[in-house]
């Protein structure tokens, strides 16, 4: 059975915002059935064409199928519900605004809706007429909690830390004309370093409500920043609704990494309690692969460096964590091309400075990971002779491991400086360059000058593993 | 000498042995016979004969030995030779070069890693010891992992102890004593297997200050350590209460030890549930229907001695020992000795070893159909040592024999020293597992990351650290030298300092 309504009172809006009800319709019949919602022109009671500035009075009630798209100067929907099915018909309401001046007035705004229902068997129902009245109203009550409040800690080279908030209005009936977003360094707000106020832009198409929409703008998300926060540092944010006759209850802050986070029911309904999440970002690691199954003068420094967007800026980070694997080999070789160089590479150019954070030991955390790699020096040279007899000395062996000891005193004259750990697999080999051997020269004590045997030193191309493995083997 | 001519003969110059007198540069000689100086009337030409004898690469008999950085000289026929170094010594390279004056700050040790043990028949460990199982008091009994399969046990009365070292808990195995079970009932599995022993050998005191030495008499007493095979005889030649029993084979005299301490037959790890006399093919005659390998192929032949004075010429290639010891971990000191350190009760002061050896033992049993005749297959054993192929075997199995589900195997972990003395060899416990694989490659595969897994697990142990070894501050960095503590950390630089 149906139930017909004949008049129901919207709720009381303050003029400049809006409001929406809907009514429902349930087929219960057999056959698809339309239905024509037709509206009537608003009566604004107690209001004359004096009373507007324009002297004229508006439709102040409106039909639509939909809450986003409605034409204002339609009276009519159309929708077809098909059996045991509903359709919804809203009616939005926006109290007259364009008062003369000490005009003013509160009062009621009403409207009938005529409802006709035509079966897709043929045969019509008696139309149902409803009569619905609007409540203007000029008082603003206090606003409704603000929902959904959360903070993306990023950082942000130039912006240092940043955090973006986002938040939400999950209330209907919330007649908000702004907010305000206060972020302090300590849990009980005493230390505010930011203050936030975000108006709420007033609509420019006469159609919408002054402010905001229909569903007090329920369906918005609104979003701010708040840059140049240090880092790790605490910081705790909170966020009020505003409107002209106070502010609502503080929403507290739930900080994350991710922009697209998953918020529990607590933080969806803003009911995180006071002072919500510790937002202070701290700077972690970065990851990387080194993936290949040869390189040669592997210079780590300019792998990091465009690992890190071309920028030597690491104070986003207090680590970095590298883990080397061959590609398509069972093991991977790196080799140096001279003494100069190591198998693996760290030295900062001159015109690349670094930048970075530490952690609380005042390094920057640099792990290299090896799993089956093998890392070669440059080997040396023996000792080699002229043919005028003499000779050049033998050349040292390279480093595996040429790296940079990069620190620099910070403003509290603390050292700040970068750790190397560097962590192997069974299967992975370090070995230095061997440094090339002397020479010798063989002579009879009794005629030396005659008799010179002159013996080049050895040269080394690099240690293999089974050479030291058996270094201690006694036959 | 066996292994340097071996290798100057075959390798090219670019390839010849290092020893560690090329690496820090200084001189060493190894001089020919000789015979070949005598002196005559044309000195030079004789000389230059001599010279063109001379081996490409100049080397010592042993790294160990003491080199010389003086003239060395040879008399002969009433006349003397000079051998003079030229140059200035060269150095090997260093962890680090000096950038203003300064090293880096570098840290060392092992990846982290773990393994899936889903595929572990049984594991006997010691990474679930705390510092209440830390008493000081003899123990019985080694339990298996209840994880993985509870209810196994190895037992020896009052032949276990719980030492520490490094914050690391683990087992120590009386001399002359075993800890065993002869009914572990176990499911025979016919894809390929591994078993995995860790153990380390140690003594307070090096033979006659040599790590060589000591390493060979510590297996000399210490002998068996290792038996897992079906408790089922079935033949004169097949005894599991053998002191020594491999593959169906008996050794002749129950010992591995030869009477010449160079006949080291240290290869004698196999463990597996085909390991039994009833799935072999006999026909009768045990010695003639098994197949051994020719050791020869495995790939560190260069090095290997190994003997053919075992019956039936089984060959075992010997495999080569560490000593932690000679990890240089104190950077403040980093040329100083540092002793492993071993707690054996919670109130007695610290033993300073100065020989720990570690060893990692895998032991691979699978089947490949490559057996001569139709009617065979093949049973293949091998085992790895720290990583080097210590042995191949293979034997033939008849390809219609029935395969129990299950068998009733002993398994025994022994310490045959009966020496007591500051150089005998004491025996420590690690971890003892065996699981199967679904091929030859996941067999090999599962291994390799059970034995990485458990080098990080015994990190402290390596490095005789309980934290990140420091290899480099600002001034002076760690030197790890050819004389390296343990195959695992493969590591060559010599130290740098400012």
């Amino acid at each position: 059975m149906s139930v017909y309504y004949t008049g129901f009172y919207l709720n009381k809006v303050p003029t400049g915002f809006g409001i929406y009800t809907g009514i429902s319709l349930t087929n219960s019949g057999n056959f698809p059935v339309e239905y024509t919602a037709t509206i009537s022109d608003t009566t604004l009671i107690g209001l004359s064409s004096s009373s507007s500035a324009d002297g004229f009075l508006p439709n102040t009630m409106f039909i639509s199928n939909d809450l986003n798209t409605y034409d204002p100067q339609s009276q009519q929907a159309v929708q077809i519900v098909n059996p045991s099915q509903s359709g919804i018909f809203y009616v939005l309401h926006k109290p007259f605004t364009n008062f003369a001046a000490g005009q003013e007035a509160t009062g009621y705004e009403k409207t009938r809706l005529t409802i006709e229902t035509v079966s897709s068997a043929g045969g019509t129902d008696a139309a149902i007429s409803i009569d619905i009245t609007g409540q203007r109203v000029f008082a603003q009550p206090t606003p409704k909690r603000v929902g959904k409040f959360y903070a993306v800690k990023d950082y942000i080279p130039g912006y240092n830390v940043n955090l973006q908030f986002n938040w939400g209005v999950i209330d209907l009936d919330n007649y908000i004309t702004g907010f305000k977003i206060q972020t302090a360094t300590d849990t009980s707000f005493s230390s505010i370093i930011d203050t936030l106020e975000y108006p709420i832009q007033l609509n420019s198409n006469s159609d919408e409500p002054v402010y905001g929409s229909f569903d007090c703008l329920r369906n918005d998300v609104f979003q701010a920043n708040v840059r140049n926060l240090a880092i790790s540092t605490n910081y705790y944010s909170r966020i009020q609704p505003l409107n002209v006759n106070g502010v609502g209850p503080y929403s507290y802050a739930t900080g994350f990494l991710d922009y697209y986070p998953t918020l529990n029911e607590t933080g969806y309904s803003g009911l995180v309690p006071s002072p919500g999440s510790n937002l202070k970002y701290d700077p972690t690691g970065l990851y990387l692969t080194k993936i290949s199954d040869n390189e040669t003068d592997f210079d780590l420094f300019d792998f990091l460096y465009k690992a890190n967007n071309n920028s030597t800026d690491f104070t986003k980070y207090t680590g970095v964590i590298v883990k080397f694997y061959p590609d398509k080999s069972s093991m991977a070789v790196y080799k140096a091309s001279s003494i100069d160089k190591g198998a693996i590479n760290f030295i900062e150019p001159n015109d690349k400075q670094l930048t970075f954070s530490v952690d609380v030991n005042n390094t920057f955390r640099v792990q290299l990971e090896f799993e089956n790699i093998s890392l070669y020096g440059y080997g040396g040279a023996g000792l080699s002779w002229r043919s005028d007899g003499t000779f050049t000395n033998p050349q040292a062996g390279g480093p595996v491991f040429n790296i940079d000891n990069v620190a620099y005193i910070d403003s509290t004259n603390v050292e700040r400086k970068f750790n190397y750990y560097i962590y192997k697999d069974v299967d992975s080999v370090f070995y230095a360059g061997a440094a090339g051997s002397k020479g010798w020269l063989i002579t009879e004590n009794t005629n030396e000058t005659e008799n010179k045997v002159k013996i080049a030193g050895s040269q080394i191309t690099h240690l293999l593993d089974y050479n030291l493995i058996n270094t201690i083997t006694k036959p | 000498m066996g292994l340097n001519n071996k290798i100057i003969k075959d390798e090219p110059v670019e390839e010849i042995n290092i020893s560690d007198n090329d690496i820090t540069g200084d001189v060493a000689v190894f001089i020919p016979e000789t015979s070949t100086l005598t002196n005559s009337n044309n000195n030079a030409a004789t000389v230059g004969n001599n010279s063109a004898q001379l081996p490409p690469k100049l080397t010592t008999t042993s790294a160990l030995d003491a080199v010389s950085t003086s003239n060395t000289v040879s008399s002969t026929g009433g006349s003397t030779l000079q051998f003079v170094t030229v140059g200035d010594t060269a150095t090997g390279g260093s962890f680090t070069p000096i950038k203003q004056g300064e090293l880096p700050t570098v840290y060392f040790n092992f990846k982290e890693n773990a393994f899936y043990d889903g595929d572990l028949i049984f594991r006997f460990k010691t990474n679930n010891l705390t510092s209440t199982d830390f008493t000081g008091s003899t123990i019985s009994t080694w339990n298996s992992d209840s994880t993985i399969r509870s209810g196994l046990t190895l037992t020896g009365t009052n032949k276990l102890k719980v030492v520490k070292a490094y914050d690391k808990y683990f087992y120590e195995l009386s001399g002359n004593s075993e800890i065993t079970n002869s009914a572990i009932n176990l499911p025979v599995k016919t894809n390929p297997s591994y078993t995995i022993l860790v153990f380390a050998l140690g003594a307070d005191n090096l033979s006659a200050n040599d790590d060589y030495l000591t390493i060979f008499d510590m297996f000399n007493r210490t002998n068996v350590i290792h038996k897992f095979v079906h408790n089922y005889t079935g033949s004169s030649y097949f005894n599991p209460a053998s002191e020594i029993l491999n593959i169906g084979k008996q050794l002749s005299g129950n010992n591995i030890r030869g009477s010449n301490p160079n006949q080291n037959y240290f290869g004698n790890f196999v463990g597996g549930t085909l390991n039994s006399f009833k799935y072999l093919q006999t026909n009768g005659n045990l010695y003639t229907n098994y197949v051994w390998n020719n050791p020869t192929d495995l790939f560190w032949d260069n090095f290997a001695t190994y003997s053919n004075r075992m019956p039936d010429s089984v060959k075992y290639n010997s495999f080569n020992a560490f000593n932690i010891r000679n990890l240089r971990n104190d950077i403040i000191n980093p040329t100083a000795v540092q002793d492993f350190q071993l707690y054996t009760h919670p109130s007695n002061p610290v033993t300073n070893m100065q020989m720990f050896s570690l060893f990692f033992v895998e032991m691979f049993t699978y089947i490949t159909d490559d057996a001569v005749g139709s009617n065979y297959v093949t049973l293949n054993f091998e085992t790895y040592i720290n990583g080097q192929k210590t042995f191949a075997g293979k034997q033939y199995m008849n390809n219609a024999i029935t395969i129990d589900n299950t068998n009733n195997y002993l398994i025994t972990l022994s310490n045959k020293n009966n020496v007591s003395s500051a150089t005998t060899s004491r025996m420590f416990l690690f971890d003892y597992m065996h699981g199967s694989a679904t091929s030859i490659s996941n067999m090999r595969t599962n291994s390799k990351k059970i034995i990485e897994s458990l080098c990080y697990d015994y990190k402290n142990i390596f490095l005789k650290k309980t934290t990140d070894l420091q290899i480099s501050d600002g001034k002076k960095s760690l030197l790890f030298a050819p004389k390296i503590p343990h195959p695992y950390l493969n590591m060559y630089f010599t130290s740098a300092s400012t």
